[in-house]
């Protein structure tokens, strides 16, 4: 599943919140991704004006008209796999439902022709992807006290398997909300 | 190893965002800083020294980030907060004339805050001259505190790119003036919102840390599997030793539903006079705009989930933090001696907390605390207070293994700091993070004012980095004020790149731009090539 941010806007607009005096693009094509955890990623993309003359140049406006604006994952790994997520449209920033599993990828963004000549913009750094549970792998030299474990899981109500998606860090999350965000200490009514 | 069965390792964080109006006679903004010396950093600085002279052993690791002590050197908010702690004694004895004949049982709690005042005062300007640091500083050399800080601007490393460069820049700015200002130098690091991300480890080390803190949850999902879960630090391969938080006796203070300061005989911190009392009577100390805010007088417990709330009793709840002390310290115990038993080693604890909890939230966390050292040192009965450093001579050499990416946010990953109320930073800071490498890579051509105009531009971009926006915009709670520090920064910066593209120097903009934030002056540009 892909989810478009609230910010999906055109091309010339500012999204929701973002001040319209910034820059609408810095004259260069980038792709930039960021974890938002384990499953999810945050894509957000600028093409220069340059790179879309020049892709109607080459092309031209009917073939261009056909193309869809497609995000490549692939993983960073031998397994060879790769997402395309179609983010044509006016919306520049995306969160995609990742369906594949590497501990690391990297993304491209380009046109797609009808019959499947890719055009690839812009590349994104590689992204290291957080994991979602304890590791099964351990040093023989420090067998894993597994009761430790358990015990972390207990105090926040989770299976340990599960402790690490767990939101475990609640209790904190709450803490670092009251500092600025003025959110009402436990008790209190206001 | 000492023969103690277990180390508690109480780690306080403080930290604001860079906040300086000089071009208001008042800002909302600048009153968080005069509220967190007030209500936490001078009762926290009141509590320890009062341990240290009474010769109670106690060690507190505490992070000071370079914002906040760039803004407790700064005459400006100097001059301010004595400005501040002065109206806030004339409204605590104007409401000591205003009951002497009615709501005498609200006058305990008058009666608190004017001496609280006046005794913070005092310790604030006639022992301390105003430099909370150097006082912070002389406990860290009897051995009661270990300094440490974090990122200059407390950025969110996880997030920023080029992040190699970024993150680089903001740590050797932050490390350079916690130096400055605190005459030592740091051997751990407070990642911001323990926002964690591979390779974070490597800048870390060569910059000459030894350790950082971070959630549980990424000492748990480590690899390989950590031998002790989060109840010893762990090693990366590049030489960077993480402690991990703990979760258990974390809860058992913020618990929403059973935490500490939720006792209804604590200080409600919601009902205040400033909302309260008519406006033509508290006006003047409110804002001058004339909007109410909170004064910082309030009178009453939180009593339970209701609107109708009884009168705060100052003696009542100072039981209870002492009994609460007593709960967390023989939890602990319990912890650490059932830990040992499994682990066969002593385990570490790390508490760790915003330092303004203690004290503007809860007004009775620092009195909390005092019980907790007070009687850790003399029933601890095996359990040790301990710095991170301290620990790490004691302890046996710990297990390499690879942190997982996580923060101390809601999920535990990015999401507070990268959802759709804040995303569109992302794109501008990373532009702008692009633009700096390229800056700093052509360099100042040894022309001074090109080379002023360089470090310029990064302090605008470290400005505008600070997690402190993303995670404001996220709750909506001063948002406004959150977009328009980072869109302020982000111009600032733009307009900067473009004088240097184009070969000037405007000397007027660099001169106003140098004034509106007068910190970080030894910062050095090339930290980010």
């Amino acid at each position: 599943m892909i989810h478009r941010s609230l910010n999906a806007l055109p091309w010339a607009g500012a999204a929701p919140g973002e001040p319209a005096d910034l820059p609408e693009t810095y004259g260069v094509d980038v792709l930039m991704l960021a974890p938002v955890d384990p499953s999810r990623l945050f894509a957000t993309f600028q093409i220069a004006w340059s790179t879309r003359n020049r892709l109607v140049e080459e092309l031209g406006d009917e073939r261009l008209s056909q193309c869809r604006m497609i995000l490549r994952l692939h993983a960073d790994d031998q397994s060879g796999a790769c997402q395309e997520v179609d983010v044509s449209g006016p919306s520049r920033s995306w969160y995609v439902d990742l369906e594949i599993t590497s501990r690391s990828l990297w993304g491209e963004i380009g046109c797609l022709e009808p019959e499947g000549t890719f055009y690839a913009v812009a590349r994104s750094g590689r992204v290291d992807l957080p994991w979602e549970r304890p590791s099964p792998r351990f040093d023989p030299e420090w067998v894993p006290v597994e009761e430790a474990y358990e015990r972390i899981a207990r105090s926040v109500g989770m299976h340990p398997e599960t402790l690490y998606c767990a939101r475990g860090c609640v209790a904190l999350a709450e803490g670092r909300d009251q500092r600025l965000g003025r959110k009402s200490l436990p008790g209190a009514v206001r | 190893m000492t023969p103690a069965s277990g180390f508690l390792c109480l780690v306080l964080h403080a930290h604001l965002p860079y906040v300086r109006h000089p071009e208001f006679g008042e800002s909302y903004e600048e009153r968080w800083l005069y509220e967190a010396i007030l209500e936490s950093y001078l009762p926290l600085l009141d509590t320890f020294e009062r341990l240290a002279e009474e010769g109670v052993r106690f060690r507190v690791a505490l992070s000071l980030s370079a914002t906040l002590l760039e803004m407790l050197h700064d005459d400006l908010h100097r001059q301010r907060f004595l400005r501040y702690v002065d109206s806030r004694i004339h409204l605590a004895e104007q409401e000591l004339q205003r009951t002497s004949h009615q709501h005498h049982e609200l006058r305990p709690s008058i009666e608190m805050y004017h001496e609280r005042f006046q005794r913070f005062r005092r310790l604030y300007l006639d022992r301390h001259q105003g430099d909370l640091t150097s006082a912070f500083g002389r406990l860290a050399d009897q051995g009661h505190l270990e300094l440490l800080t974090t990122a200059a601007t407390h950025g969110y490393l996880p997030l920023l790119e080029p992040n190699e460069q970024m993150v680089r820049g903001q740590v050797q700015v932050g490390l350079e003036a916690f130096q400055r200002l605190t005459g030592r130098s740091a051997r751990g690091f407070w990642l911001p919102e323990c926002g964690y991300r591979r390779g974070l480890d490597g800048i870390l080390a060569e910059a000459g840390l030894d350790y950082c803190i971070l959630d549980t949850p990424s000492l748990v999902g480590a690899r390989p599997r950590p031998r002790f879960a989060g109840f010893a630090p762990i090693r990366t391969e590049r030489g960077l030793t993480c402690f991990g938080r703990d979760l258990e006796g974390g809860l058992e203070v913020w618990s929403s539903l059973g935490g500490y300061p939720a006792d209804p005989e604590y200080r409600d911190f919601y009902r205040d006079i400033g909302w309260d009392l008519p406006l033509d009577y508290v006006g003047s100390y409110v804002h001058e705009s004339g909007k109410r805010l909170n004064t910082g007088l309030k009178y009453y417990r939180i009593t339970g989930p209701t609107d109708h709330k009884e009168a705060y009793r100052p003696g009542e709840a100072a039981h209870v933090a002492e009994r609460h002390a007593s709960a967390f310290l023989s939890a602990r115990q319990r912890q650490v001696e059932w830990l040992r038993e499994r682990m066969g080693q002593p385990p570490v604890v790390v508490a760790a907390f915003d330092a303004e909890l203690f004290g503007h939230w809860w007004l009775e966390g620092p009195l909390w605390l005092e019980h907790l050292l007070r009687k850790l040192a003399t029933q601890g009965q095996g359990l040790e207070s301990i710095t991170p450093t301290a620990y790490l001579r004691e302890a046996p050499l710990p297990q390499i293994s690879e942190p997982n990416p996580g923060s101390w946010g809601d999920g535990g990953f990015n999401a507070r700091w990268l959802n759709p109320s804040n995303d569109w930073v992302y794109r501008h800071l990373s532009a702008a993070g692009q633009r700096m490498v390229e800056m700093a890579r052509r360099g100042d051509g040894e022309d001074p004012d090109r080379k002023r105009l360089l470090n310029q531009a990064a302090r605008e971009l470290l400005l505008s980095q600070s997690s402190d926006w993303a995670y404001l915009m996220s709750t909506g709670q001063f948002a406004e004020y959150a977009r328009k520090r980072t869109r302020d920064h982000l111009v600032a910066f733009n307009l900067l790149y473009d004088e240097f593209r184009e070969g000037k120097v405007d000397p007027e903009v660099l001169r106003n731009l140098e004034e509106r934030s007068p910190l970080f002056r030894n910062l050095d540009y090339r930290a980010w090539r």
